[in-house]
């Protein structure tokens, strides 16, 4: 038993030192900085107004609150009261208070149904059975060599900083399970081992939501839709995205065959 | 002198409501244990958040492992802040093995009884927004 340290001369002190008690821990460090100090910020920043109006543009207003709220360096409760204090208009700020709701609702569903956080809630309702998925993320999707642009750029989010916009966060697993064919459990895993917002139960059931085993459908996307919120953040060229470039039928009927067809 | 141990785990990063004007008789303490976070599968990026966060928190940083420390502490009563993460709740049953444990439950978000399950968000929703816009959730029930 030691005591460690507790004051750096400067951030890169600090994460030599912490590499060197973790040697095992895989990547580098987050630009992004712990902290209550580093938490209030966010908080004064916060815009839930604008959040509502942007939060699913990659450039939109939203808090960057998550990896703070997930360690408990604020609670749902805290962020709720700062955000109530000021407003008089409940409608305006209902989108950022509900999206608070989604990650109280996946902590009560966990609390009563651990079983589930690893397993499916449901069956898949894309015309296959969880053997049909494969049990591991490939390598290209590991290391951000897809060939898909946009996908690609996500991944180098995930794996830099810890942090991926949450509408990405949908893309990307979207594309793992749905496009790639990949078991949710797989991705999750994966998404836990770099989310520096990474909770078992907000992560896992948001997977099972996308993968349709925790929704009444399969969630999945095309490029005009990432074109539209991610323009200029990422890479929308359609001939760097040939797999996404396609209308939502068509894509329907891909991604899903043995559902019934869809025209378009 | 501290007479009661408060243990910070890396869910609860803050000191608690609870604590206010109670601090002066809690010892608090982090364990940076290797196994744990090993097991967790943590990567650097979160390490050094925690490590980062932990650094602004009035606590000693221990290194070692969770249960042979606390075997060696002094103190019977071990206060810990709750958490429903899985991985968490075991360590608690094991240092409730050997230490009495009593935990400091975080301020609720809505006024809702735990035990009626919600499948799908809008039941939850419908139910959740009647007190999720007031201040403490009107001090949920």
């Amino acid at each position: 038993m030691s005591v460690l340290k507790r004051h750096f001369d400067n951030r890169n002190d600090l994460i030599a030192y912490v590499k060197e008690l973790a040697p095992w821990a895989e990547g580098d460090a987050s630009k992004i900085l712990g902290g209550q100090r580093e938490c209030k910020k966010r908080l004064t920043a916060l815009d839930a107004i604008k959040y509502g109006k942007t939060r699913n543009y990659g450039n939109g207003s939203v808090s960057m609150l998550s990896p703070y709220i997930s360690h408990g360096v604020i609670t749902l409760n805290e962020v709720r009261n700062h955000v109530v204090k000021d407003s008089n208009d409940q409608k305006s700020i209902e989108t950022f208070i509900r999206e608070l709701g989604w990650r109280d609702f996946w902590s009560r569903f966990a609390e009563n149904n651990k079983c589930f956080l690893w397993n499916d809630v449901e069956d898949y309702k894309t015309g296959y059975a969880s053997d049909d998925y494969q049990e591991e993320v490939p390598e290209d999707i590991l290391v951000g060599d897809t060939g898909i642009a946009c996908i690609d750029a996500f991944i180098g989010d995930l794996v830099n900083t810890g942090y991926v916009h949450n509408h990405a966060r949908m893309y990307l697993a979207s594309y793992i399970v749905h496009f790639r064919q990949v078991k949710w459990q797989a991705g999750a895993r994966w998404f836990l081992s770099h989310l520096l917002d990474g909770d078992v139960a907000s992560n896992n059931f948001s997977w099972q939501w996308i993968a349709s085993t925790f929704s009444n459908k399969p969630y999945f996307f095309n490029l005009e839709n990432v074109d539209r919120y991610f323009n200029g953040i990422v890479d929308t060229t359609p001939s760097r995205n040939r797999v996404l470039d396609a209308s939502y039928p068509t894509l329907h009927n891909r991604l899903f065959p043995n559902l019934e067809l869809q025209n378009g | 002198m501290a007479n009661k141990l408060l243990l910070i785990h890396e869910k609860a990063l803050r000191f608690g409501l609870d604590l206010r004007g109670k601090s002066e008789s809690f010892r608090a303490i982090h364990i940076w244990d290797d196994e744990y976070y090993r097991m967790q599968k943590y990567s650097l990026k979160r390490l050094v958040f925690i490590y980062e966060t932990l650094l602004e928190l009035p606590l000693e940083i221990i290194h070692g492992n969770t249960l042979d420390i606390l075997m060696e502490q002094n103190l019977d009563h071990i206060v810990i802040p709750y958490s429903g993460d899985e991985a968490l709740k075991n360590l608690f049953s094991e240092i409730e093995k050997i230490k009495t444990v009593h935990y400091l439950s975080e301020a609720c978000f809505v006024n809702l009884d735990r035990t009626v399950e919600f499948k799908r968000f809008f039941k939850y929703w419908n139910q959740a927004k009647k007190t999720a816009f007031l201040n403490n959730g009107d001090r949920c029930a």
